[in-house]
């Protein structure tokens, strides 16, 4: 529904059907361009916590993470103490890891090389916009991919240019 | 900071802040100052408290450096003083008279309650009511007054600092307002050119602090591990404001110690034995007072009132005089062979002693009667030997405070 004049819509019963109760539950209506899930209320208005996203799942000790954000507003990204300058809007960034050395490819170029100690062993719970339920993510991930591989130079550049 | 994902806890992407000195250089054990160390630090810089009314705030970073706005807005917050009420009996507040009496709860050219005061004598005809605060910062002075027409008393002058104001109108009631330092104690009330048996009348006075003093009661640990700098005594707190303004060394925010009773203490938990390497950035203006201490006199890591460094043993020309008056790097390395640094350079080596460290005293010693008289704007802890990193580490500090 868009372009609504009033703070109401209505629901009609089938004209070929008087007298049949309509039974309606679970209405939701939101203001925005796309529609998120069921809010229960019971009877009160509720104010919503935001969606978190984990899985669990067996990452490899070495191999490459890619990632492409939109809406991105922080002005640095770091990852396994390293840090490198970010963009605001979309970014695809992909980091080849090892527990001796870690690469990261950040819009098309290499911006972090480096070796050094790494704990990657026992990577079994991926989480997607938050860090245990803090540190919620203000933007939109649009792709995260796993590979078991550790992707090249031009490989990685060519995801994430 | 947001996370973008996370993976067991071990590998994080997050967008953050810049980067600063404890994400370069980690494993302090304290570190305080006015600009972001880590950033991933989500806590307050400091917590001070403004003299106008004793409320306390937390004040924390805009874009790496200490939020002076919200500091000042704080601090100049405007606190009522006094709010006077000449409808009883007797004025409050009270008023001490010289060649004048007052009488409260009176009424003039259509207005009630207000204080009436009459000429007994012309050598000095004043009143003056006390209460209105401590002396020393802004006040906005406001009240209602009438001056009957055809008689000599012409004006009224009336301050709580000078210079005094005159305030001339005639006839009819007026409105005064105005803005002062408050160097009295007292706010005063003089008739003018006057003669026995003239008047004037008084109403609505109001006086509001329109400026404060904020002095720190905690500089927050930005090292992890909690090991706040605080302050509860308000008469031993160190100043960060003075009169509304930021108190400043070099352009940047500073902590100022004035070589009363001040100073912050901390409190670790553990004794760390040494090697451990502290970096200051400070500015002594004399050697009467103590940069840094320990908590207790067996556990020792000083800059003392004189050039030296202590951690049991005296290791003098550590802190030239030569430099007093200056913001500096100070740098002091305690070891089996210890070392001193003066923006970078060394200045020197020798017995400081074993003693370990379990706490600071800030600006004091460990007996806290011997106050700095200067400023502190950063103080870095490492329970290590940082010599390797030492000239990476004073470089990052000066290239944020510009101090050599």
């Amino acid at each position: 529904m868009s372009g609504a004049s009033t703070n109401r819509f209505s629901i009609y019963p089938d004209i070929g059907n008087q007298g049949r109760n309509v039974e309606i539950w679970g209405t939701q209506v939101e203001q925005g361009s796309y529609p998120t899930s069921y809010i229960p209320t019971y009877g009160s208005s509720v104010t919503r916590s935001q969606e978190i996203t984990s899985n669990t799942y067996n990452t490899s000790s070495e191999g490459t993470i890619f990632v492409e954000l939109g809406e991105q507003r922080e002005p640095y990204f770091s990852v396994l103490g390293e840090f490198f300058e970010a963009a605001q809007g979309d970014n695809k960034i992909a980091i080849v890891y090892t527990p001796t050395s870690l690469k990261i490819s950040y819009n098309g170029s290499i911006v972090v090389n480096s070796t050094g100690t790494y704990d990657t062993s026992s990577l079994s719970a991926i989480q997607l916009g938050h860090s245990n339920g803090s540190d919620i993510l203000g933007g939109i991930v649009k792709q995260f991919t796993t590979f078991s591989t550790l992707l090249t130079d031009t490989e990685i550049n060519a995801l994430t240019v | 900071m947001s996370t973008i994902f996370n993976i067991s806890d071990k590998i994080k992407l997050q967008g953050s802040e810049a980067p600063s000195l404890l994400n370069f250089y980690g494993g302090a054990a304290a570190a305080y100052s006015l600009r972001k160390l880590d950033a991933f630090y989500s806590g307050d810089a400091i917590r001070v408290r403004r003299d106008s009314d004793n409320t306390e705030k937390n004040i924390g970073f805009v874009n790496g450096e200490l939020d002076t706005a919200s500091l000042l807005d704080f601090a100049n917050e405007e606190v009522l003083k006094l709010q006077s009420n000449y409808s009883g009996a007797t004025p409050s507040p009270g008023a001490a008279t010289s060649d004048l009496t007052v009488s409260s709860n009176q009424s003039i050219a259509g207005v009630n309650e207000a204080l009436k005061c009459t000429v007994t004598g012309t050598s000095a005809p004043y009143f003056y009511s006390s209460g209105i605060g401590a002396k020393g910062n802004n006040i906005r002075i406001s009240f209602d007054y009438y001056i009957p027409s055809g008689q000599s008393l012409d004006s009224i002058r009336v301050g709580a600092g000078t210079p005094e104001q005159n305030f001339t109108t005639t006839g009819q009631w007026a409105t005064a307002t105005f803005e002062q330092l408050q160097s009295y104690t007292f706010i005063i009330f003089r008739a003018n050119s006057a003669a026995v048996n003239d008047e004037f009348y008084i109403k609505n006075l109001t006086i509001t602090r329109i400026t404060s003093d904020a002095l720190v009661t905690t500089w927050y640990d930005q090292s992890g591990n909690g090991n706040n700098a605080t302050q509860a005594t308000a008469s031993a707190q160190p100043k960060i404001v003075s009169v509304g303004s930021t108190i400043l060394e070099n352009g940047k925010a500073c902590v100022q110690w004035n070589g009363g009773t001040e100073y912050l203490a901390s409190s670790f938990g553990t004794a760390y034995s040494q090697p451990n390497t502290i970096f200051v950035t400070a500015n002594k203006t004399n050697h009467d007072g103590y940069l840094f201490d320990g908590l207790n006199g067996t556990q020792r890591h000083a800059q003392g009132n004189n050039d030296w460094i202590f951690a049991g043993t005296t290791l003098g020309v550590a802190y030239p005089y030569s430099v007093l008056g200056s913001q500096v790097l100070f740098t002091a390395n305690f070891n089996s062979v210890s070392t001193a640094y003066i923006n970078s350079n060394q200045t020197a080596t020798g017995n400081a002693g074993t003693n370990a460290l379990s706490g600071f005293h800030l600006g004091n010693r460990n007996v806290p009667l011997t106050p700095l008289t200067g400023n502190i704007q950063e103080l870095i802890f490492y329970p290590t030997d940082e010599l390797t990193n030492r000239t990476n580490i004073e470089s990052n500090i000066n290239d944020f405070y510009s101090i050599y």
